[in-house]
């Protein structure tokens, strides 16, 4: 296992090492800064934190022993009062060894993150929340989390997972195969609380199914090969596949017959929507401290200004090498800004300890500026999603549109309008890549021609495709003409935040003669029209194009995450044909492409070939084109915050901080 | 009098059921629900939502049902204090509003106590002293801070405090204050925070105080009634209190039962860009975010306030100025 | 004693003039004793004069981009070797530093730019009807004019502020009017007859005001359709802040003439039998024209101003439209107030106005005092 990851390893460093060079020249007469600005360079300096399974593992691995565990002074004093067992009995007998990145660190102190949505931000519900398997520090690889182990069965249609021996949730009860079984039985397999059942679970169709095997494992079983289910494992991290059924089955009607009363009597209208209550199908919704969950940290508290205090897990079943158990900082806090800009404000005046959502790289100046002041560092990471995603709408309730949006030489034209150079320099300082819609550089699918298509800039040939096309000019010279002599409009609806962004694509249009509006609305409008489908194209910031996110499928309908567009055809690829819309062959070819990559074993051969032919059939269609990839992204850590890493990669698709392991983040003095 | 207060309570009570009405209507009006935008937020930070999990929401919401029955599950609820639980927040909206409505309150009266302590001795300053320096210091100063949008001089000060004065800004307590119960320390830097809102609120409700002090005292001390007041050789003071300056309060009073809500109002933008933890920002998030209920509810209880106020105002009015006691109709 | 004949009767005539003037004739007159009202006029009178000829001003097209991010405002020069010199600038270079990520400009001295006078530049229609290329001022490539720097597409931000006072300028009069003449109406009907139907008006006032500002704006903005040209959006929003504009001006009437129908003039009036309107309009209005036009010119700052505040809210004209409120909103942000104070001044253009327009309404109050 290890060599294969040493071999991606080193094919992902000098993917992003070729990406980087290809940067720019700006780069090379860039400051100190800029050559540590590769993932790469920083990522090979430190190798990573390592980690094994369990401790068993561990020592024979590595013929070191861990004589006795250590712990936080805050829960020894709680042992001491006899609130709490021992660690060694909360740990588990099997806890996860991890090697820190640095050094081993010391314990206390407060992390202070924050939250700009009430219910918390994807920046703290993914530093705390724990999936069932983990990708690796360097992203290149799956690793053991809350399941100790797993293991496939020859011809991949049965998957078993092992959890570790005498885990538990973070209020002391055992952590077991029945809250899994809790999670499949009584709320993916009910209908009140799962109407519809979650994409990834299906295949063909048929849900996947699972078995008690014995109290630490549990079996999944596939109607046909699925090795991605690991992938997705290891992603779910807000909608986790298990519950503390000993704490929520008192809500649920097949566990408690009064249920139905007890909801009533708590002000609710049935069993489910107290149940669904107490335990939101999603981690950031949970407001209640007993809730029991396996995180790092536990919510312990909300206050007034809706700031929500985390205290760590006592049960945590985490070490380091050198026997702490895990997470060395005691306490952390999620203080809630109403306003992006307050936000800037705390993060310069050094009140923010560690942040990366909602930042964007014309603040770098202004953190650049203040981190001495601060006391805090910004560092430039880099996103490998796509930049600007334009997405034509090919159900168009308007035929002619409809008809026009589906002559591939339109969208090519689009593609070529687009000045991704002028792009790169204004909003990226030049260190973006211009790439196509298509997967990073360090995956094993990427094709640099397919990166490369059609992403030229070249308005004359752009005009003469359209030309082709039979889309006369009008009397003025101004916009084109549709086939029935309307003027050929757009309209782009975008956020507020993106409105400089649309300004510069409503010019690349209009010099094809496009006739182009940019609309800004509230996000929630946005959604409804595409929902109604009454949009002309989807037209965002950024845009995830991923091997991770094609395996788990937690997107539309192509082969990758589209967004909220096209729904129907996806529909009709789900229901075999039922709802929806059918089709055309490509897009029918394309799903069947998909189905039958996603029984091949990652990285294989048969993976490789037919991801490449998923892509090229996207590459060629051109039905999301894009503007750039691998975009400089800002982050900011605290000075004295510790083992974090110098440069690595902010993407969602590896769930931003989760590969960077908060739990060994530590305060120096 | 009793009839006249028994009469206006009577449409004062179906206002509320009106405002009841218009206010769950207003928060629909938008198309979407709660949904689209909380996909949205989930994709603006990066991740993908699937058909399923859409479903299992709007189940779990109860999105599905027409408004009508919405609205009457909603008011069922309302009559018994129970208003609802906010989707985005995922807690009982009354617990929510409770929380933020003792700080908006306070901020409110605060402001509205400077505004008026503030505004009437200038404005009865001004209107005696027309055309001295201190007229037109207070004339140009006031000016300045009614014209100077809100949401601006809001960005601009917190900026000023934090880079000059080191104060940590957003929200209403230092950091080293979160979750602390209430001390004397906490007092205190309560209190550092409170200048910003007050002076960005404020200052408009100030200057335009001021101007309307000013020009019905003017209209008043040209009367006969003052000039024949002046002629018996009443004292200036004892005259000017007596009666012009009661009678140029009036259209300040007039508006008195307003002033709050419309001071919560107008705060609102003042309180995004700092972050208070106040109604406005809730409201504005609430709407934007189709949280129906909670939006609904603020909306309500803000209106409430409102009709109330003016219910108010209108028994002040008519005490101050007996002729309006008297009302008749000409016919 | 023909001369003091003369002198006496020239005094007279000054004096017959004042006893003869109708009473609009003496409030001008005092008006115009009124040095700020004179000054806020006249800058308005400027204000009004640069938003009409504003392509004509303006350098640069507005949406046209330049690589000159965040460029700071420039400088005119007229020195140069110790020499004074016709007004010019010097071309200038940029440069991005990948360690602080800041932008410098640093200008080539080796040349200069003379300023033009009536410069070509780019196509517009003057007075929205001529077809011109022709701009107040211009400087030739390579060199560039950006008398208040650039915004963060690198565009010249001094053209987009002359453009935006279009709008800016002009929504307050067209909301102000639109509220006034409802405000005075339904004020006047309520005040003075008092009864069922200030019940109604007053309640349908209480009710409109009792809604908060804020969803009511947004429930109205959601309503405009998505396709609607800037134009439309523009009235729509224009509507949209005098459906609430008009209540508080009708408050203010109703509480005025309720104060005054008690008057004795005005039941002397009823007594010598003048009509409803009659007494409203000729003998109730003039009572409280003061009062009246201290809110007005209130009122019109406040529509500029919340036009600001809609644009904040995202509810009211978004871009490409350019508003001093758009703008305004652009630089809602740490990083401009802190590096790129320039793009601040669509706030000094609205503090003057609204200035411009109070002193303007002070002076006019004033002079519409019948007693002084």
């Amino acid at each position: 296992m290890t060599k294969t990851r040493d071999w991606i390893l080193a094919l992902m460093l000098s993917a992003i090492g070729a990406a980087v060079a290809l940067a720019g020249a700006a780069d090379e007469q860039g400051a100190a800064g800029a050559d540590a600005n590769t993932p790469a360079a920083a990522m090979s300096a430190t190798g990573g934190p390592q980690m094994w399974a369990t401790l068993a593992v561990y020592e024979s691995e590595t013929g070191n022993r861990i004589p006795s565990i250590s712990e936080s002074p805050m829960l020894a004093s709680r042992v001491a009062a006899g609130e709490l067992p021992p660690v060694e009995e909360r740990i588990s007998e099997e806890p996860m060894v991890v090697l820190p990145y640095a050094e081993i660190g010391r314990y206390g102190g407060t992390l202070r993150g924050k939250s700009v949505r009430p219910a918390g931000d994807n920046d703290i519900e993914f530093m705390r929340g724990q999936p069932m398997l983990r990708v690796s520090p360097d992203l290149t690889d799956l690793l053991p989390n809350i399941a100790k182990g797993w293991e496939f069965n020859a011809d991949k249609t049965s998957l078993t997972v092992y959890l570790r021996a005498g885990a538990r949730w973070s209020d002391g009860a055992p952590f077991t195969t029945d809250d899994i079984m809790f999670w499949y039985e009584d709320m993916i397999l009910n209908d009140q609380i799962s109407p519809s059942k979650p994409g990834w679970m299906l295949l063909d169709g048929e849900l996947i199914n699972a078995t008690k095997v014995d109290d630490t494992a549990v079996r999944f079983d596939f109607s046909k090969p699925y090795p991605p289910m690991l992938s997705v494992l290891a992603t779910l991290i807000n909608v986790p596949v298990f519950a503390p059924a000993h704490y929520v089955s008192r809500w649920h009607i097949d566990h408690n017959e009064d249920a139905e009363a007890l909801a009533k009597e708590e002000g609710f209208d049935n069993w489910w929507s107290a149940f669904l209550f107490h335990n939101p199908p999603r981690l950031g919704a949970r407001k209640e401290a007993e809730l029991p969950v396996m995180n790092t940290w536990m919510l312990d508290r909300v206050d007034s200004s809706n700031n929500r205090y985390f205290v760590r897990n006592p049960y945590y079943w985490k070490i380091d090498t050198a026997g702490n158990q895990l997470p060395y900082i005691d306490e952390h806090v999620a203080v809630f800004v109403e306003d992006v800009e307050v936000l800037v404000l705390k993060e310069i005046a050094g009140e923010i300890d560690y942040s990366g959502t909602w930042h964007r790289m014309d603040n770098v100046p202004l953190y650049r500026e203040n981190e001495a002041s601060g006391g805090f560092r910004v560092l430039v990471w880099r996103a490998p999603r796509n930049t600007h995603p334009i997405i034509l709408n090919s159900l168009h309730k308007d035929p002619v549109l409809r008809e026009i949006f589906s002559d591939i030489r339109f969208r090519q034209a689009l593609s070529l309008s687009v000045n991704r150079e002028e792009l790169n320099t204004t909003f990226f300082f030049g260190l973006a890549t211009p790439r196509n819609y298509h997967v990073s550089p360090f995956s094993a699918l990427f094709e640099q021609w397919m990166a490369d298509y059609f992403i030229e800039y070249d308005p004359d040939r752009a005009n003469g495709l359209l030309d082709e096309m039979g889309l006369p000019w009008d009397a003025d010279g101004k916009y084109r003409l549709r086939p029935d002599g309307e003027p050929l409009t757009l309209i782009i609806d975008h956020i507020k935040r993106a409105a400089r962004d649309a300004a510069v694509f409503k010019d690349y249009f209009e010099a094809l003669g496009i006739r182009t509006i940019t609309k800004e609305e509230e996000p929630s409008l946005i959604n409804a029209r595409r929902r109604a489908n009454e949009h002309d194209l989807v037209w965002r910031e950024k845009a995830e194009v991923n091997e991770m996110n094609m395996r788990t499928r937690f997107g539309g309908p192509f082969a990758f995450p589209t967004f909220d567009t096209h729904v129907p055809w996806y529909q009709w690829h789900v229901s075999g044909g039922q709802e929806g819309l059918e089709p055309p062959e490509d897009v029918k070819e394309l799903f069947r492409l998909v189905e039958e990559w996603l029984t091949t074993e990652p990285n294989s051969d048969a993976y490789v070939a037919l991801g490449k032919q998923i892509l090229e059939i996207n590459t060629r269609n051109l039905w999301t084109i894009t503007a750039l990839g691998m975009e400089p992204y800002p982050v900011i850590f605290k000075d004295t915050l510790r083992n974090t890493p110098e440069q690595a990669l902010w993407d969602w698709p590896y769930r931003f901080w989760m590969p960077y392991m908060p739990e060994q983040w530590f305060y120096a003095e | 009098m009793l009839d006249y207060i028994a009469r206006r309570g009577l449409f004062t009570l179906l206002l509320l059921a009106l405002v009841s009405v218009v206010s769950f209507v207003i928060i629909q009006l938008p198309p979407g629900d709660y949904l689209s935008t909380y996909i949205m937020a989930l994709q603006e930070q990066g991740e993908d939502v699937s058909e399923a999990q859409i479903e299992t929401l709007r189940a779990h919401y109860g999105l599905g049902l027409p408004i009508y029955v919405q609205y009457f599950k909603w008011m069922w609820g309302v009559v018994r204090g129970n208003f609802g639980v906010s989707f985005e927040w995922n807690a009982p909206v009354a617990a929510l509003i409770g929380e933020r409505l003792a700080l908006t309150l306070t901020i409110a009266v605060v402001t509205m106590v400077f505004t008026y302590l503030l505004a009437i001795p200038i404005g009865i300053y001004s209107a005696t002293h027309q055309y001295s320096v201190g007229d037109y210091t207070f004339t140009t100063v006031g000016f300045i801070g009614l014209a100077t949008p809100n949401f601006l001089l809001a960005l601009i000060l917190m900026f000023l405090f934090f880079k000059y004065l080191g104060l940590s800004v957003g929200g209403l307590f230092s950091p080293e204050y979160l979750g602390e119960p209430w001390s004397i320390g906490k007092v205190f830097d309560l209190i550092r925070h409170l200048p910003i809102p007050i002076i960005v609120v404020g200052t408009a409700g100030t200057a335009a105080i001021v101007r309307i002090m000013r020009g019905s005292l003017l209209d008043e001390l040209r009367r006969q009634y003052v000039i024949t007041a002046r002629a018996k050789g009443l004292k200036e003071r004892a005259l000017l209190f007596k009666y012009p300056v009661r009678v140029a309060v009036n259209p300040i009073v007039s508006t008195i039962g307003w002033a709050l809500p419309s001071t919560i109002s107008g705060a609102t933008i003042t309180a995004i860009v700092l972050s208070l933890p106040t109604a406005g920002p809730l409201l504005l998030r609430s709407l934007r975010s189709q949280d129906m209920y909670l939006a609904a509810s603020i909306v309500m209880i803000l209106s409430a306030m409102t009709i109330l106020g003016t219910f108010v105002s209108d028994l002040l009015l008519a005490w101050v100025d007996p002729r309006i006691r008297f009302e008749r109709s000409r016919a | 004693m023909s001369g003091t004949a003369a002198a006496v009767s020239t005094a007279e005539v000054r004096d017959e003039r004042y006893y003869l003037a109708s009473q609009w004739q003496l409030a001008w007159r005092k008006f115009r004793s009124h040095r700020l009202a004179i000054a806020g006029g006249w800058v308005l009178a400027a204000f009004y004069l640069l938003a009409v000829f504003a392509d004509f001003i303006a350098p640069y097209d507005v949406n046209v981009r330049s690589s000159f991010i965040y460029m700071p405002p420039q400088r005119v020069r007229v020195l140069a070797d110790g020499r004074l010199r016709a007004p010019f600038v010097y071309a200038t270079t940029s440069e991005v530093d990948l360690h602080s990520f800041a932008r410098t400009y640093t200008e080539d001295e080796s040349v200069r730019y003379p300023v033009r006078l009536l410069a070509r530049g780019y196509e517009y229609r003057l007075l929205g009807l001529i077809p011109a290329r022709i701009h107040l001022f211009g400087v030739a490539e390579p060199a560039t004019l950006f008398l208040f720097g650039t915004d963060n597409l690198g565009r010249d931000f001094f053209s987009r502020v002359m453009l935006a006072a279009r709008v800016s300028l002009s929504i307050g009069l067209v909301g102000v009017a639109l509220s006034f003449v409802l405000g005075v109406l339904l004020g006047g009907v309520s005040g003075y007859y008092g009864g069922t139907v200030d019940l109604f008006v007053q309640r349908l006032i209480e009710f409109l005001l009792s809604i908060p500002k804020i969803p009511l704006w947004m429930a109205l903005a959601a309503a405009l359709p998505v396709d609607w040209p800037v134009v439309k959006v523009y009235f729509g929003i224009t509507i949209i802040l005098s459906v609430i504009g008009w209540t508080g001006l009708a408050r203010v009437v109703r509480g005025k003439l309720l104060q005054l129908r008690e008057e004795d003039y005005s039941t002397a009036a009823v007594v010598a039998g003048a009509g409803d309107w009659q007494i409203i309009l000729r003998h109730l209005l003039p009572g409280f024209m003061s009062y009246l036009i201290v809110t007005l010119t209130l009122a019109i700052p406040q529509m500029v101003l919340a036009e600001t505040a809609l644009s904040f809210l995202g509810i009211g004209l978004k871009p490409p439209a350019v508003s001093w409120g758009v703008l305004l909103q652009d630089a809602q942000n740490v990083r401009t107030v802190a590096l790129y104070p320039w793009l601040l001044l669509p706030g000094v253009f609205i503090i003057i106005t609204v200035m411009a327009f109070n002193f303007l309404g002070d002076g006019a109050r004033d002079a519409a005092d019948p007693y002084r």
